[in-house]
């Protein structure tokens, strides 16, 4: 086995799966989301909402 | 080839995981309504402690606001574990697998045939019908809302009595048909009907826990297919969009559970869709 076909086989054994580098940037995404919904005050929404009797989950309106 | 099946039996470990999520969730303390809990957990329950993900999805396209808070939550619970949240963590979840307990060892319907109904319901009524209509109508329909909410808010505020109307009675016969499915079907709501389901259902085929099962060693004895609270034979599809990530199937040593950063491109064993 040449050293060329050797070095791409180790290459490619190392090589982080494009699918796990997906995963990473989705859960980045996902923590830098998080954080700026708390800068244009979604989770002031999100009580104000929480904090009513809602009552379509009750099944009254 | 070595013949591999279940062999471990049931531990107990995820039904108490299961019983103290719902019990943090719903410990009555507000102090977390402003945190979205990542399971379904209506927020109007008199002991609820964070808010309802849906119910708050729906609240933002009511008001016609973008919930970043929201989406971003999704992206970072679903690229870590897929919808290992149906399987360990949602409360209503929970109760459908209490359920089963109790109906016939043999299930029916063990099929995912249907399963693409709960993206419908996510995309046609909590998102599209819902932005449109202006008012949140999955709640208006969601049993675990009925459960949990509608019931006991009755029976403590006796004033919202004489508000019950048809929507309030349709919601307890939903509930009543569902609980009977429940007993005789495993997960009927995670499977079919589920929004919240449907938004991390994507990511199981992405997020960096994954499933693999050693082709080397499984027998296709449907031992997995078995003790899946949804039915799965895990060793057709290891990723499927239907797993709850539950980890049953792990108790056959064919079937592990592997996190993506460490799995090698060149591994013999299984870890995406065929």
């Amino acid at each position: 086995m040449g050293n060329a076909r050797l070095n791409r086989i180790t290459r490619n054994m190392t090589r982080v799966p494009a699918g796990t580098r997906l995963s990473w940037i989705l859960v980045a995404l996902g923590i830098a989301l998080l954080i700026a919904g708390g800068f244009v005050g979604d989770y002031g929404v999100i009580l104000a909402n929480a904090r009513t009797i809602c009552l379509s989950c009750m099944g009254i309106q | 080839m070595i013949a591999m099946a279940i062999t471990k039996r049931a531990s107990a470990r995820r039904t108490v995981i299961q019983a103290a999520s719902a019990a943090i969730v719903n410990s009555g303390l507000p102090a977390l309504k402003a945190c979205p809990f990542p399971g379904l957990n209506c927020y109007a329950c008199p002991l609820a402690s964070m808010a309802c993900p849906m119910g708050s999805l729906q609240n933002f396209l009511v008001l016609r606001r973008v919930p970043i808070a929201l989406v971003g939550l999704f992206a970072a619970v679903g690229g870590v574990v897929g919808r290992a949240v149906c399987g360990w963590a949602c409360p209503f979840g929970f109760i459908q697998d209490l359920l089963a307990r109790i109906g016939p060892r043999r299930k029916l319907l063990p099929t995912q045939k249907g399963s693409w109904m709960r993206y419908a319901m996510l995309i046609l009524v909590a998102l599209i019908a819902t932005y449109a209509v202006g008012a949140p109508l999955f709640c208006k329909i969601c049993p675990a809302g009925a459960l949990e909410a509608g019931i006991p808010q009755v029976i403590l505020r006796p004033g919202l009595r004489s508000l019950i109307g048809v929507l309030f009675w349709a919601k307890i016969v939903s509930l009543v048909l569902l609980v009977a499915a429940a007993i005789l079907i495993k997960r009927p709501f995670c499977r079919f009907l589920c929004p919240l389901g449907a938004v991390y259902s994507p990511f199981n085929k992405v997020s960096l826990m994954r499933l693999e099962v050693d082709d080397t060693t499984c027998t296709r004895c449907d031992g997995c297919k078995r003790v899946c609270p949804v039915d799965l034979a895990v060793y057709e599809h290891p990723n499927s969009d239907s797993c709850i990530r539950c980890l049953e199937c792990t108790r056959c040593p064919s079937v592990s559970v592997t996190w993506a950063h460490r799995s090698a491109p060149t591994s013999p064993v299984r870890t995406v869709e065929h």
